[in-house]
């Protein structure tokens, strides 16, 4: 596809996936022996993973899961960096924020050594494979989600090596509060001084998976499929509401924060529940913000969505200027192998000033040290 | 055991317990407790408490034996259906 037809976008939501043997080879024996292991049972029907002194066997996924589960690999450049470029050239996407997939696990760590160090080898894989491939890509730090000061440590640690996010998970490590509690507040003290987004992912809530019976919400049956995946969504919803309501981001306007992939139409939905709760409630509401909710909303959160036309009305109709476009690569929910038709069918009918800011001016704002996009591909 | 897989790594936890439904023996659980480790399955009918995550495993296996059996002859039922 020559340029002159291309549209091109900064992905706000992209990942990549470290070598599995990553946190077996880098860390110490003692903790290596900690991080998950699959083993598969004879009859090829069970797998049990150990994870940090714990244990769970299940059944594996049927044959149509699998083959969905490998939908998402395809992408050449998802594990081999070399490729990762030219995937994106091919794709049409500029810069893009890359979250790392082992991280994920971290949750399900208990040693609290465990989940900073897994962290750190995790941060120094990203700057030397990926921040120093090229300055399109944006990779997040990971930090411990159980302890506030290892986290501020490690954040800071990272900044000094060039990221310029870090991914939090939509709800903090089982053994920890909530993000709405003052436990954080160090934390967003020192992420507002170092200039670090937050960048929440949805579908990222830690599991305790020693809890037993109660494990997330999931449905079976008719629907189920749909239900599941649209239930991902609201997590990261819920992250802003806490964020805004105990006043963290008004105490922190220059703290701003990305959520990934939960679309973005949502924004200006939030902001008139929360504004007529602040209002209509407002003899019981504690704290009292300097900023209204849709204010703070409106100035210190994007978000991110792949295909939702409504996003785009969310920037063009509601004024809710944070918007912004993201491919989720290589992710089947994700647009790798149709990105131009996707951009098209969003962008074609659109005026350039929105498609521009949905596609570019958001992620710019955001991160403005990302290169810009030549402006013979911005159009 | 068959040999250790990498599969698991590229997964999150949620993916891994995504089709987990309360009530069917989809997981079991080994969590290291006082006196040893209490195996648990999502059934919500089997908890044991074993002096080790060994056995607690082998009465895992025990306690979906009806699947796993059930399991391997739909397998042999598909490897005798001849080929169309």
């Amino acid at each position: 596809m020559s340029t002159s037809t291309m549209l091109w976008a900064n992905s706000g939501d992209s990942h990549f996936i470290e070598p599995a043997d990553l946190w077996s080879k880098e860390l110490p024996k003692s903790l290596a022996d900690l991080v998950p292991r699959s083993v598969k049972d004879e009859d090829g029907l069970w797998e049990t993973v150990y994870v940090d002194g714990q244990s769970f066997r299940r059944r594996l996924p049927s044959s149509a899961a699998i083959e969905f589960g490998k939908g998402g690999s395809k992408a050449p450049g998802f594990s081999d960096f070399s490729k990762r470029l030219p995937d994106q050239d091919e794709e049409g996407v500029w810069a893009e924020l890359v979250f790392p997939s082992l991280g994920m696990w971290a949750a399900s760590f208990k040693t609290r050594e465990l989940l900073k160090e897994t962290a750190r080898v995790t941060n120094d894989f990203s700057a030397s494979e990926i921040i120093a491939l090229s300055p399109r890509l944006l990779p997040t730090a990971q930090v411990s989600t159980l302890d506030v000061n290892d986290a501020i440590e490690e954040m800071q640690r990272c900044a000094g090596l060039g990221f310029k996010s870090v991914f939090l998970t939509v709800s903090p490590h089982p053994m920890q509060q909530d993000w709405q509690h003052e436990y954080w507040e160090p934390l967003w003290s020192a992420m507002e001084e170092a200039k670090m987004v937050i960048a929440f992912h949805i579908g990222t809530e830690p599991i305790d998976m020693a809890a037993g019976e109660v494990i997330g919400v999931t449905y079976r049956g008719p629907g189920g499929a749909v239900m599941n995946y649209t239930e991902t969504t609201f997590s990261g919803q819920r992250a802003v509401m806490k964020m805004v309501a105990s006043g963290a981001l008004d105490r922190h306007p220059d703290l701003k924060v990305m959520v990934s992939e939960g679309g973005a139409t949502w924004a200006p939905f939030l902001a008139d529940r929360m504004e007529e709760g602040y209002r209509q409630h407002h003899m019981a509401v504690r704290p009292k913000l300097n900023r209204s909710p849709r204010e703070i909303i409106y100035s210190q959160v994007y978000a991110s969505f792949q295909h939702d036309p409504t996003a785009v009305a969310a920037v063009r109709y509601m004024g809710y200027n944070n918007a912004m476009w993201g491919s989720d690569y290589p992710h089947m929910e994700g647009t790798y192998g149709h990105t131009q038709k996707t951009l098209h069918e969003l962008f074609d009918d659109v005026p350039q000033d929105v498609s521009e800011r949905i596609r570019f001016g958001a992620f710019e704002e955001l991160f403005p040290s990302a290169p810009k996009a030549p402006a013979e591909i911005r159009h | 055991m068959a040999p250790e897989d990498e599969s698991v790594m590229s997964e999150s936890p949620q993916e891994f317990l995504q089709d987990i439904t309360p009530g069917y023996c989809d997981v079991q659980s080994f969590v290291p407790v006082e006196g040893g480790y209490a195996g648990h399955c999502t059934c919500g009918s089997w908890d044991v408490v074993m002096p080790t995550q060994e056995e607690a495993h082998a009465l895992a296996v025990q306690h979906t034996m009806a699947i796993t059996l059930k399991e391997l002859a739909k397998r042999e039922t598909k490897l005798r259906l001849p080929s169309s």
